[in-house]
């Protein structure tokens, strides 16, 4: 029997941006949201690595877009961090509800 | 490893990922929300092991556990209950179902009741143009939300049994009425009204997906990865992808300079960053000989007192 070959990764790959998608719609607070875009993130990751593993495991290029791809989502952990912490010290929350100055 | 062994891995492995991540959006804890959420990303790095991509793991487990400590901190900081004990507590006092501070399922309304409460929660929610008070000023209203002119409070929406709610909060489940519960349920979760829509459009758009991926048919190679990946990925980040490999620094840097600026900006605003006496290009002049006028605060060449801004010396 051999072990698990691309589709039981891609199942999983989906399943995991689901749940992000899920995430991203019905959170509250903004670092909560941040947290299921790096799930939505993740699971492209899985996908990418999962391709390259069963598709073209000798081209590298795959797993460089990777380390590019893991660097962006830390970039945008810290921006997205440093964003909410100026909300939350002039609001008291991180509420995105409440992020709403440029309305009128 | 054999087939059977890389199978286990692998099941374990996907229920502890989709496990984790379907955790952080139930827990009541955020900072339970954190540690789940790298869970999550361990397992990961663990089928990208499972994948013979090692590198990636190791790069996986120390850029996002990275991230992932800091964001547990932030957790910890700004919370109010980050643990999630006091929902728990209240939970028990009230007596809900479900598994402690790991649930945040709203208790479902009857049947009867849902027609008239379901709507009207839902128009509160969605900012549609009801009727806004201020919880101090009761004078204060206006159409829609916004703050109080008066202490700059948020404007809710009025309640039935405004005041008495908090003092009914903690005497059981049989004094609070279906609506009360409901919508203080709704402002404990982390999630907004919207979460059975959101699990429509995510299960919807992870449909879409599978039956993308099994209906492609993909080009399976049956070649194995060479052994060596990581000097490979090493070569060629130092070759051809040089440029998105210092952009990558490059953007590392700019995210940190970015958060940083971004948290001293508000200092500055609140004024907590005094402004230096070189910075300060004001006209100052003596309250005793106004002839005395220099840039910038200073003593009086004249009688030696403190220079005081011209417009404060004026309206004195």
């Amino acid at each position: 029997m051999s072990g698990p070959g691309l589709l039981p990764y891609l199942v999983l790959s989906a399943l995991l941006f689901g749940i992000g998608v899920v995430g991203v719609l019905s959170q509250r607070n903004a670092i909560m949201v941040l947290m299921s875009v790096e799930i939505i993130l993740n699971a492209a990751i899985l996908n990418l690595v999962a391709f390259w593993r069963f598709v073209a495991p000798d081209n590298f290029d795959a797993q460089v877009f990777v380390i590019i791809a893991v660097t962006i989502g830390a970039v945008e952990m810290a921006a997205g961090l440093g964003l909410l912490l100026l909300m939350f010290r002039q609001r008291g929350s991180s509420n995105i509800d409440q992020a709403q100055e440029l309305k009128e | 490893m054999t087939g059977t062994v890389e199978w286990l891995v692998f099941l374990v492995l996907a229920v502890v990922a989709i496990g984790t991540a379907a955790g952080m959006l139930l827990t009541m804890s955020m900072y339970r929300a954190a540690l789940f959420l790298m869970s999550c990303f361990v397992a990961l790095a663990g089928l990208f092991i499972l994948l013979e991509a090692d590198l990636l793991a190791a790069i996986q487990i120390m850029m996002n556990v990275g991230g992932m400590m800091i964001m547990a901190l932030f957790m910890v900081m700004q919370m109010m209950d980050p643990g999630g004990e006091m929902m728990w507590e209240m939970k028990r006092t009230m007596q809900l179902r479900g598994p402690g501070a790991l649930s945040m399922r709203m208790p479902r309304h009857k049947r009867g009741q849902e027609g008239q409460n379901g709507p009207e929660g839902d128009k509160e929610r969605t900012g549609a143009p009801t009727e806004h008070i201020c919880p101090m000023h009761p004078e204060v209203r206006q159409q829609g939300p916004g703050t109080c002119p008066k202490c700059g409070m948020a404007l809710v929406p009025p309640q039935a049994d405004g005041g008495q709610e908090h003092e009914t909060h903690f005497t059981g489940q049989g004094t609070m009425r279906q609506r009360q519960h409901q919508q203080m349920m709704m402002d404990m979760a982390m999630s907004t009204a919207q979460l059975p829509w959101a699990v429509v459009v995510g299960s919807a758009s992870a449909v879409v997906l599978l039956i993308l991926f099994v209906d492609t048919p993909w080009p399976i190679s049956g070649t194995r990865p060479t052994r060596d990946a990581t000097s490979m990925v090493g070569e060629l980040l130092l070759s051809r992808y040089m440029i998105a490999f210092e952009g990558a620094a490059f953007l590392i840097l700019a995210g940190i300079a970015g958060a940083v600026i971004l948290g001293k900006r508000e200092a500055w605003s609140l004024g907590a960053h005094p402004r230096g006496p070189q910075d300060d290009k004001r006209l100052y002049t003596c309250s005793m000989h106004s002839q005395v006028r220099q840039e910038g605060p200073g003593q009086c060449a004249i009688c030696g007192m403190e220079l005081v801004p011209v417009e404060e010396g004026k309206r004195s």
